[in-house]
C-alpha cells in the first residue's frame, strides 16, 4: 500500500517528477485559459471590425467629393434625390414595413403551431411536427425567392384583388391591386414563411417549459385547455416569445434574395400592401445595385449596409433586454400569490371554488391578468367557454396547416422542376463549354466543389474560434461583466444581415488586397461571420448542459481546469457541439447574397480557394435563373438531343433540388446526433 | 517530390474534369489565320468581366475560340458593366464587356493598365431590343402590334393607360377589335442597366416631346413595375396580362413583340408617306449600326453613336450595342497576343454567327469587322 | 494511511457574504467524522473548503488555516489543484464520466494527471481500487462497459473507487447516500467503515441515524437565522453527541424539535 508516510501537500513534495508534471499542468492551464479569453475578446474585436470596415469603406458616401456623391445617388434614383439621407430613408421605411408586416403574419401562426406542438399534438408526433416546421428554416432563401417570384406571385392576385375591392377604404388595402402582385404584401407572406420556424422553435421550447405547477393550478380551477393556456402559459412565456419575435424581425430585416426576386421596387413611403413599385428594402437594393456600381456607388451602398447593421443591432439589443427579464420567477411569484389567496379564503370560509376568488379577494392594486381571468372564468357560462375552447383549437390546427402549405408547395416546385436535369451528368460536369441551350447541357460540379471548399474554409475559421469562445463564456467568465458584453455581442452578430457580412468581407479584402478582390476565401470569411454566432450559442448550450457534478468530480481528483474542460467537459458535450456545427453549416450553405458579392461567378472548376472566382450552388441557382431563355435556332431544336430554350430554369431548379437535399441531409444528421447525445446524457 | 507531383496532377485533373465538350463545333477556314492553324499556340488563363447582356454571346465565343486554341482557359464573369469596367481598370481582368463606352475619366484612368495609352471601345455585340407585351387572344407568332415611337414613349410615361386606347387602335385597324379594355402595366428594369440606357436613348431621340428624361441606366419613373434583370422583366411580363416591357428580342419567348412603325424608304419627310411596321429584326438592327459607321474616326477607338431617330423602314431603331473594352497595348506581351486573337475571333464572321445563333444578336457589319481586325493585328504583332 | 486535519479559525465567504463563521476543530487520522445540521447551515460549504473546492465558485474565498499533518493547505504558494490530489471527494449524486468506461473512470484521476502507468500497472490499480470499493466482484467481467450504465449504488461505489485510485490521504463525502436506495446505502456505509483503515474520512449527512451508525466523531453545525453565517455548535464522540450532548441546540436538533 502506497502513500503511508508521504508528506501532505504534493505540491511542495520532494517527488520531482510529480512536481514537474504539476508545473507543466499549471502552465498548460494558464495557456488554455488565456487562449479562451483571447477568443472571447476576439468576438469583440470582430464585431468592432465589421463596424469599422463598413465605416471606412462607406465613409466616402458621407464625406467624399460632394459632386461625385450627388451624381452617384442621382444615378441610383433616376435624378430624384441627390443626398444620402434622402436616398436611404425610403429604404429604411421599406425595410421596416416589410419586416413588421412579416412579423404580424408570422407571430400568431407561430404561436399557434408552438401551442399545437406543446399542448394539442399527441406526444409521439410532436417530434415529427417540430422537424417538419424546422424544414421551413432549412430552405435556402434563393429558393424562397424563386418560389415566391414564380409560384406565389401569380397565385396571390385573386385574393389580393378581392381584399382590395372589399377593404379598399382602408389605406393599407387601397386598390387597384397590381397585376402581377409583386408587392409588399406578397413579400411579407414569403418573409413570414421564413420567419415562422424561428419564432416557432423558441416558443415551442418555452411553452414546453411552462411549470407543470402553473398548468395544473389553472386546470384545477376548472379551466378549459385554451383558458389554461391563456392563464398559465402565455403570461409565463410572454417575454420569451417577444424576444423570439424580435429575432425573427432581425431575420426579416436582413432578407435579400426573396425581396430581390419578388418585389417591384419604388422610392416612396407608402403603406399600401397591394400596389407595386412603392417601396424597397436596404438589403435588396444593395444586391440589385452592387453589380453595376462604380467606386462611389459601392461606398454609398456599403453606407446603407451600415445603416441596416445599426438597425438590426438596435432590434437585437431590445430583444436581449426583453429576454433578460426572467419570466419564470415572476410567473411563479404571481401564482404563489394566487394560490395563497385561494388557500386563505378557502380555509377561512370553507366555500366552493366559485366563491373562493370573489371580488373582495381581488384588490385592484395587485391585479394580475390571471386573477382577473379566473374571476371571469367562474362567471361566464360554461357553454360559451366551451365554444371558445373549440374555436381556439380550430384556429391552432389551422395555423399548422397554413405553415405546412408553403413548405409542400416549395418542395413540390423544386422537385418537379428539378427532375428534368437531375442526372449523373449534371452532377459530374461544370458549365465550361456549354453554349446556350445546346447539348451538352452542363452541370454543377464546379458549384458543388466551390460550396464544399468555401463552407470548409468557413468551418476552419469559425469552429475553433467558436468553441473556444463558448468555453470562455461558460467555464471562465460566468457572471462577469465581460461575459454579459460578449454574450450580447454574439447575439448582435447573429442578427447581422448576410449581405452585410458579404460587404464586410469584400471591404476587408479590398482594403488589404486591392479593390475587386474576389475569391473563395472572401466568401469563407463572410460565411464564418454568419456561422460563428450559431456555433457559439449551440456550444454554449451544450456546455451548460454538462452537469456541474462532472466538473467537480474532475476537480476533486486534482485535475486542472484546462484539462477538465479539454478531457471531460468538451468530450461530454461533443455530440451536441457537432450537431450544432452541422446545423450552422446547413444554414450558411444556402447563403446567396454574400457570395454573389464575395466569390463571384465562374463557369469552370476552380479548386483554389485563395485565388480566382468560385461558383457555389446557391449563386448557381440565381445565376441560371437570371439569364432567362436560351436562344434556339430551328436547327438547334431539331437536333438530338435538342436545343432546350428553358434549359436555364431547368438547371436552376435541379441545382436548387441538390441544394435542398444537401441541407436536408445535414439537418437530419444534426438532429439525429442531438437526439442520440441527449439520450446519452440521460436528458 | 512525388507528393508534389501527384498533388499537381490531382489539381489539374480536378480543374479540367467536368468540362463539357460542345458538339458541332468545327473550325472555319475563313476565320483569320491568326487564330487558326498557322497561329502561335497560346496557352494560359485569361479573364474578362462585365456586361451580362453579352453573356450568351461570350459563352458561344469561348466555345468557338477553344476549337482553335484549346489550351487557353477563358473565364468571363457577367457581374455587370460597371463591375467589369472597374475590374478592368484595376488590371484584374484583361478586357471588359460594357454596354456603354468609357467615360473620359475612365479613359484617363486606363492609362495605368494600358502601358500609357488609353483603353478603347470595340463594338462586338449588336442586339435588337424588343418592346414585349402580354395580351390574350393574339397569335404572337404571326401578329405584332404596331406602334409609333411617340406611342411607345407615351405608354411608358403613363400617358396612354389602356390597351384599347384610340391611338393604338388607329395604328392597328386589323387588331382593333381584339384589343381589350385592359390596363397597361409597363415593366422596366429595377437595376442599373445598359439595356435601360439604350431604350431611353431610343425614346429620347425618336420621341423627344414625349420622353423628356435624359437617358441613363436607371429607369426614371414609377409607372408600372420594376424587375431585376432581364429574367425578372420577362417573368413579370408572363405573369399578368396587359403588361408591356423592354428586353433583348431574343428573350421574348412566346410573348408578343411590338413592330415599330417606320417610314418606307424614299417617301420620308411627307406626313402622308407610306409606313411599314418593322418588327424586331437582327438584320435591320445591323443596318442602324452601319448607318452610324460613317461618323467613325480613324483611331482605334470605335465608339458608335446610333441615330435612333432615323425614320426608315430599312432599320430597326431600338438597338443596343455592347462593347469589348480593351487596351491597344499591354505590358505583358502574352496578354496582348491573347486579347488580339480574342477580339479578332469575336469580330470574325464565324464568331458573329455563333453569337447570333446563341444570343439573337445581329452580326457586325463587315466594315466594323475589318476595323476591329486591324486593332487585333496590332496586338498580335506586339513584341 | 490517513492523516489528521487541524482546522483553525476558518471563515468561509462567498464574495463578501460570510457563509461559515469561525470553525476550529481537530479531525483524527483514520477516523470517520460526520458533519450534521439543518439545511443551509454551512456544513457542505465547510466540507468543500477542506479540499479547496469552494474556490471553484468565482469570488469565493476562505480565511483561516486548515492543516493537513501540519501543512497549511491555504498557505502561500499552495496550488489548490495539488491539494485536491491529496484530498479526494465523493459527491451527493454519483457522477461517473459518461464518455468513459468503468475502467477508464477508475483510472481517470491517474490519467488526467498525466501520470504514466504501464498497462499492467493500470490493471492493478483498477482491480485494487474496485476491490477497495466493494465493486470488483460485480463489474470485473465488464470493465469496458460505460460507467453510466451501472445502478445508482454501483455508480457511487465507482466514484469512490475513482477517488481512492489516486491514493489520497483524506476522503470527503458530501451526502454520498442521499440519492441512493436503502440497500445501496447500506453497502456504501459498510464500505466507509472499511475505508477508514486507510483514509481519514469526513462525511456530511442529513441522516442522523447514518451519522450514528458510521462515524466516530460527530460535529453539529447550526445557523442563527436567514442571512447569518453557519457555525460549529458542538463536536464530540458520536456516542456522546447522540446520548448526552453538551449544548441545548444540539439536543433540540437531535430530538427532532427542529430541522
Amino acid at each position: 500500500m502506497t502513500g503511508s508516510s508521504e508528506t501532505a501537500v504534493r505540491g511542495s513534495v520532494t517527488d520531482a517528477s510529480a512536481q514537474a508534471s504539476a508545473r507543466r499542468a499549471r502552465r498548460a492551464n494558464r495557456a488554455f485559459g488565456a487562449l479562451a479569453k483571447f477568443c472571447g475578446f476576439f468576438i469583440l474585436a470582430l464585431l468592432a471590425a465589421v463596424a469599422i470596415f463598413l465605416l471606412i469603406r462607406g465613409l466616402p458616401a458621407f464625406f467624399g467629393d460632394s459632386a461625385s456623391i450627388k451624381s452617384t445617388i442621382g444615378a441610383f434614383t433616376g435624378g430624384e434625390v441627390d443626398n444620402f439621407w434622402g436616398f436611404v430613408s425610403p429604404l429604411i421605411f421599406g425595410t421596416a414595413l416589410t419586416a413588421v408586416l412579416a412579423l404580424l403574419l408570422a407571430i400568431p401562426i407561430s404561436i399557434g403551431i408552438a401551442l399545437f406542438i406543446a399542448f394539442y399534438c399527441p406526444k409521439r408526433f410532436s417530434g415529427l411536427v417540430s422537424s417538419v416546421v424546422d424544414l421551413l428554416a432549412a430552405i435556402p432563401s434563393v429558393i424562397y425567392g424563386l418560389w415566391g417570384g414564380l409560384v406565389l406571385v401569380p397565385s396571390v392576385f385573386g385574393a389580393a384583388n378581392a381584399v382590395s375591392k372589399v377593404f379598399g377604404w382602408i389605406p393599407l388595402f387601397a386598390g387597384p391591386a397590381s397585376n402581377p402582385p409583386r408587392t409588399v404584401g406578397t413579400v411579407a407572406i414569403v418573409l413570414a414563411v421564413m420567419v415562422i420556424p424561428i419564432i416557432t422553435s423558441v416558443s415551442r421550447d418555452l411553452f414546453k417549459q411552462t411549470p407543470v405547477l402553473l398548468q395544473e393550478a389553472a386546470l384545477g380551477l376548472g379551466a378549459t385547455r385554451w383558458e389554461m393556456i391563456r392563464l398559465a402559459v402565455l403570461p409565463f412565456a410572454k417575454s420569451g416569445v417577444v424576444s423570439a419575435a424580435m429575432l425573427g424581425l432581425g431575420r426579416a430585416l436582413g432578407e435579400t434574395m426573396a425581396v430581390l426576386m419578388i418585389l417591384s421596387p419604388g422610392r416612396g413611403f407608402s403603406f399600401n400592401l397591394f400596389k407595386a413599385s412603392q417601396n424597397q428594402t436596404i438589403a435588396a437594393n444593395i444586391a440589385a445595385q452592387f453589380p453595376e456600381a462604380d467606386d462611389m456607388g459601392v461606398s454609398v451602398l456599403i453606407a446603407t449596409g451600415l445603416v441596416l447593421f445599426v438597425i438590426t443591432f438596435i432590434v437585437n439589443f431590445a430583444a436581449r433586454r426583453i429576454a433578460a427579464r426572467k419570466p419564470g420567477q415572476k410567473g411563479k411569484g404571481r401564482l404563489r400569490t394566487l394560490l395563497g389567496r385561494m388557500r386563505g379564503s378557502a380555509k377561512a370560509s370553507q366555500t366552493t371554488t366559485a366563491d373562493v376568488v370573489s371580488d373582495s379577494d381581488i384588490s385592484s392594486a395587485d391585479a394580475h391578468p390571471a386573477i382577473d381571468a379566473v374571476a371571469t372564468i367562474t362567471r361566464s357560462s360554461a357553454r360559451a367557454r366551451h365554444r371558445l375552447d373549440v374555436a381556439m383549437r380550430v384556429l391552432i390546427y389551422v395555423s399548422l396547416v397554413v405553415a405546412v402549405i408553403p413548405l409542400i408547395s416549395v418542395l413540390w416546385t423544386v422537385v418537379s422542376g428539378g427532375i428534368a436535369q437531375f442526372n449523373w451528368y449534371f452532377l459530374t460536369h461544370n458549365m465550361k463549354g456549354v453554349i446556350g441551350g445546346l447539348y451538352p447541357y452542363g452541370g454543377i460540379l464546379h458549384a458543388m466543389i466551390g460550396t464544399l471548399e468555401i463552407t470548409g474554409g468557413a468551418m476552419l475559421i469559425s469552429i475553433p474560434v467558436g468553441i473556444m469562445t463558448s468555453v470562455w463564456l461558460v467555464e471562465y467568465a460566468q457572471g462577469t461583466k465581460p461575459h454579459a458584453v460578449v454574450s450580447f455581442l454574439v447575439d448582435v452578430m447573429s442578427g447581422i444581415p448576410s449581405i452585410v457580412a458579404g460587404l464586410f468581407a469584400y471591404s476587408v479584402f479590398s482594403i488589404f488586397f486591392g479593390p475587386g478582390t474576389v475569391n473563395g476565401f472572401v466568401g469563407s470569411v463572410a460565411l464564418s461571420i454568419l456561422m460563428l454566432p450559431t456555433v457559439i450559442r449551440t456550444c454554449e448550450e451544450m456546455l451548460l448542459i454538462v452537469p456541474n457534478d462532472l466538473r467537480e468530480a474532475a476537480y476533486g481528483l486534482g485535475v486542472t481546469k484546462a484539462r477538465t474542460i479539454w478531457r471531460i467537459v468538451l468530450p461530454t458535450a461533443l455530440p451536441g457541439i457537432v450537431s450544432g456545427v452541422i446545423l450552422a453549416i446547413a444554414r450558411v450553405i444556402g447563403e446567396t447574397a454574400p457570395l454573389l458579392i464575395a466569390a463571384g461567378v465562374i463557369t469552370g472548376t476552380n479548386v483554389n480557394l485563395f485565388s480566382g472566382r468560385m461558383m457555389t450552388l446557391p449563386v448557381y441557382v440565381y445565376d441560371e435563373y437570371s439569364q432567362g431563355l436560351a436562344q434556339c435556332s430551328a436547327q438547334g431544336l431539331a437536333l438530338t438531343p435538342p436545343c432546350v430554350p428553358e434549359i436555364r430554369m431547368e438547371r436552376a431548379w435541379s441545382a436548387a433540388l441538390v441544394l435542398i437535399i444537401l441541407v436536408l441531409i445535414l439537418t437530419v444528421i444534426g438532429r439525429l446526433i442531438t437526439r442520440i447525445s441527449s439520450k446519452r446524457l440521460g436528458k | 517530390m512525388l507528393s508534389a507531383f501527384s498533388v499537381t496532377v490531382l489539381v489539374l485533373l480536378a480543374s479540367a474534369c467536368g468540362d463539357n465538350v460542345p458538339l458541332n463545333m468545327t473550325s472555319d477556314p475563313s476565320v483569320a489565320s491568326d487564330i487558326g492553324q498557322k497561329a502561335v499556340s497560346l496557352s494560359g488563363q485569361f479573364a474578362g468581366a462585365g456586361s451580362s447582356a453579352q453573356k450568351a454571346a461570350v459563352e458561344a465565343w469561348i466555345a468557338g475560340y477553344n476549337v482553335y486554341q484549346p489550351s487557353v482557359d477563358i473565364a468571363y464573369d457577367p457581374s455587370g458593366s460597371g463591375a467589369g469596367v472597374n475590374s478592368f481598370l484595376q488590371g484584374a481582368t484583361l478586357w471588359a464587356g460594357s454596354d456603354k463606352p468609357l467615360t473620359d475619366a475612365q479613359r484617363k484612368q486606363s492609362t495605368a493598365v494600358c502601358a500609357g495609352q488609353e483603353a478603347i471601345d470595340l463594338p462586338v455585340y449588336i442586339s435588337p431590343l424588343a418592346v414585349i407585351y402580354n395580351l390574350p387572344g393574339l397569335d404572337t407568332a404571326k401578329t405584332h402590334i404596331t406602334m409609333t415611337s411617340d406611342v411607345i414613349a407615351d405608354i411608358f410615361n403613363g400617358t396612354i393607360t389602356r390597351w384599347n386606347d384610340a391611338r393604338i387602335k388607329k395604328l392597328n385597324p386589323a387588331l382593333a377589335a381584339k384589343l381589350p379594355d385592359l390596363a397597361i402595366t409597363p415593366v422596366w428594369r429595377s437595376d442599373k442597366s445598359g439595356t435601360t440606357n439604350s431604350f431611353q436613348e431610343y425614346l429620347h431621340q425618336a420621341a423627344p416631346a414625349q420622353w423628356k428624361f435624359t437617358p441613363q441606366e436607371t429607369w426614371p419613373n414609377n409607372i408600372g413595375q420594376g424587375a431585376k434583370g432581364t429574367a425578372g422583366v420577362v417573368t413579370a411580363l408572363s405573369q399578368a396580362q396587359g403588361t408591356i416591357g423592354y428586353a433583348d428580342a431574343a428573350q421574348s419567348g412566346s410573348l408578343g413583340t411590338v413592330a415599330v412603325s417606320m417610314a418606307v424608304d424614299g417617301s420620308k419627310g411627307s406626313g402622308t408617306g407610306a409606313r411599314e411596321s418593322v418588327p424586331p429584326s437582327a438584320a435591320k438592327a445591323a443596318n442602324l449600326v452601319t448607318d452610324a459607321l460613317s461618323k467613325l474616326g480613324t483611331g482605334n477607338d470605335l465608339t458608335l453613336t446610333l441615330n435612333h431617330a432615323k425614320d426608315s423602314s430599312s432599320v430597326y431603331p431600338i438597338t443596343q450595342i455592347s462593347y469589348s473594352v480593351v487596351c491597344p497595348t499591354y505590358k505583358d506581351v502574352r496578354n496582348a497576343h491573347f486579347v488580339g486573337s480574342w477580339i479578332e475571333f469575336q469580330a470574325s464572321a464565324q464568331g458573329q454567327k455563333l453569337a447570333a445563333s446563341n444570343s439573337g444578336s445581329a452580326p457586325l457589319p463587315s466594315a466594323l469587322t475589318s476595323r476591329i481586325t486591324d486593332v487585333a493585328h496590332a496586338l498580335l504583332e506586339a513584341k | 494511511m490517513g492523516q489528521r486535519i487541524d482546522v483553525e479559525h476558518v471563515n468561509v465567504f462567498y464574495g463578501s457574504f460570510k457563509a461559515v463563521e469561525d470553525v476550529s476543530m481537530k479531525i483524527a487520522a483514520n477516523s470517520v467524522t460526520a458533519f450534521i445540521g439543518p439545511s443551509g447551515c454551512g456544513k457542505s460549504t465547510f466540507l468543500r473548503s477542506i479540499n479547496r473546492m469552494h474556490e471553484v465558485t468565482p469570488g469565493a474565498h476562505v480565511e483561516g488555516k486548515i492543516l493537513l499533518e501540519g501543512q497549511d493547505l491555504y498557505g502561500k504558494g499552495v496550488d489548490p489543484v495539488s491539494v485536491r490530489r491529496d484530498i479526494g471527494m465523493v459527491f451527493q449524486r454519483p457522477n461517473p464520466f459518461p464518455t468513459m468506461s468503468i475502467r477508464d473512470n477508475v483510472l481517470a484521476g491517474v490519467r488526467l494527471n498525466n501520470q504514466r502507468v504501464s498497462a499492467s500497472e493500470a490493471d492493478d490499480i483498477v482491480e485494487w481500487a474496485l476491490k477497495g470499493a466493494n465493486l470488483w466482484k460485480e463489474v470485473s467481467n465488464r470493465l469496458d462497459a460505460p460507467g453510466a450504465g451501472l445502478s445508482g449504488g454501483q455508480q457511487q461505489r465507482l466514484c469512490i473507487a475513482r477517488a481512492v485510485a489516486v491514493h489520497p490521504q483524506v476522503l470527503l463525502m458530501d451526502e454520498p447516500c442521499s440519492a441512493l436506495d436503502p440497500i445501496s446505502t447500506l453497502a456504501v456505509e459498510d464500505l466507509i467503515t472499511e475505508l477508514k483503515e486507510q483514509y481519514t474520512i469526513v462525511i456530511v449527512t442529513h441522516n442522523m441515524q447514518q451519522a450514528a451508525r458510521v462515524s466516530d466523531t460527530t460535529a453539529f453545525f447550526n445557523i442563527q437565522g436567514v442571512g447569518k453565517p453557519g457555525h460549529l455548535v458542538e463536536m464530540a464522540e458520536t456516542t456522546k453527541i447522540f446520548s448526552n450532548p453538551a449544548e441545548p441546540e444540539t439536543e433540540s436538533y437531535i430530538t427532532g424539535r427542529f430541522g
